[in-house]
């Protein structure tokens, strides 16, 4: 093999080399490569994620968890709520009425004057109620107030008058009183 | 004559060939061998990054489905805790409503425990606004040597009432009015007429 043979020789190996690399490196071992690095980055991620998320979860767990040591409040609120008139049309009249007779206030007469949403209560509805009665003496109506507020623990006594109309006529009474009533 | 014959010269010839001969293979032969050797290096290498992606592929699996359970343990415990805020904002509340009424009849019993014998009340009026704003009118009349002193006195009386029950109260005179023709029992004794106003507030009361 003369010099010119020995050349095109190693010419042609060194091409036929760089074929089967870059062969090897494109068909082979690119793909692996990214197939690789996907699966690289899939998992960082996913690990990221669990952290994250666990770290969250934890914070949830806990804060339910603290939540139930309010069990009392709950309790509490559940006294509470037993004190409202299940179907308020029916019973607050006859509740109001009852109480009121309870402490010699004859003819009372009963109506409801308004409905008011319940600020911070979806489902509660605020229903005004108004008792004006035509004679009262101060003691039996001081009795009867404190009867409604004792009974009632979820209503407010928004307003109260005594009133005598003329000398020694009788002394006429109005309350407003609000319940918390629940759709 | 002289023949110069070279009788080794094919002999020779043969040996170089034979030597290029050799040379070629040996050549081939390394040729050949290093083509071997990047085969097996290659071989080697696809393999170990085969093994490496079947190595991961379970573990990234693995970790997604492990993500992806706990999202959905995340999600469920938002919602828990979304019904709870719900829960305990109800209940905030409508405790708040029942903490911070105003009960009335208290009020009215002091009232009446210092209303002193001499004072004729015509109403009382009590508002309660917002379970924040409360406000209570007396009216009424006296007729004493001093009526509009003892009209006085009787509103830091209700002033002192509302205190003794935590109410930080404020007591002023809406009218206050003498009548000279109102009472015939001599000239020392002044009808007065009065509205005393007491208003306080209950959240700043601290209840």
């Amino acid at each position: 093999m003369d010099g010119k043979q020995l050349i095109q020789a190693a010419v042609a190996v060194a091409l036929f080399l760089f074929a089967i690399l870059y062969t090897y490196v494109e068909y082979f071992v690119a793909p692996l490569n990214h197939q690789r690095e996907a699966l690289q980055v899939q998992l960082a991620q996913a690990n990221n994620e669990i952290a994250t998320n666990t770290t969250q979860l934890h914070k949830l767990n806990n804060e339910e968890q603290s939540e139930h040591q309010n069990a009392a409040l709950d309790q509490l609120l559940d006294r509470l709520l037993a004190t409202v008139p299940a179907v308020p049309q029916v019973d607050c009249p006859s509740l109001l009425s009852k109480t009121m007779r309870r402490h010699e206030i004859i003819g009372s007469k009963i109506s409801v004057s308004a409905f008011l949403p319940f600020r911070g209560v979806q489902e509660g509805l605020m229903q005004v109620w108004s008792i004006e009665s035509p004679q009262v003496n101060p003691m039996g109506f001081g009795a009867a107030l404190a009867d409604i507020e004792n009974q009632l623990p979820m209503a407010q006594i928004t307003e109260f008058s005594l009133q005598r109309a003329q000398n020694n006529g009788p002394i006429r009474s109005t309350i407003s009183v609000q319940f918390a009533t629940f759709r | 004559m002289i023949l110069r014959t070279d009788l080794y010269a094919a002999i020779r010839l043969q040996d170089r060939l034979q030597q290029t001969k050799k040379a070629d293979q040996a050549t081939y032969r390394s040729l050949i061998g290093l083509f071997l050797f990047l085969l097996v290096a290659a071989g080697s290498h696809y393999f170990y990054m085969v093994d490496q992606v079947n190595r991961l592929r379970p573990e990234a699996e693995a970790a997604s489905n492990r993500a992806s359970k706990i999202q959905k343990d995340l999600q469920s415990a938002q919602e828990r805790i979304d019904q709870q805020h719900e829960k305990v904002s109800r209940r905030t509340a409508l405790l708040a409503f029942a903490n911070n009424r105003l009960s009335w009849a208290p009020v009215l019993e002091a009232v009446f425990e210092v209303t002193p014998p001499y004072i004729e009340m015509k109403s009382i009026t009590g508002i309660s606004a917002n379970q924040e704003s409360n406000k209570l009118v007396i009216s009424g009349r006296t007729a004493t040597r001093n009526s509009r002193l003892d009209c006085d006195k009787y509103r830091l009386l209700l002033v002192e009432a509302l205190s003794r029950l935590g109410h930080n109260a404020e007591g002023k005179f809406a009218h206050l009015e003498e009548i000279d023709a109102g009472v015939k029992t001599g000239n020392a004794f002044l009808l007065t007429t009065f509205d005393i106003e007491l208003t306080w507030n209950t959240k700043s009361d601290g209840r």
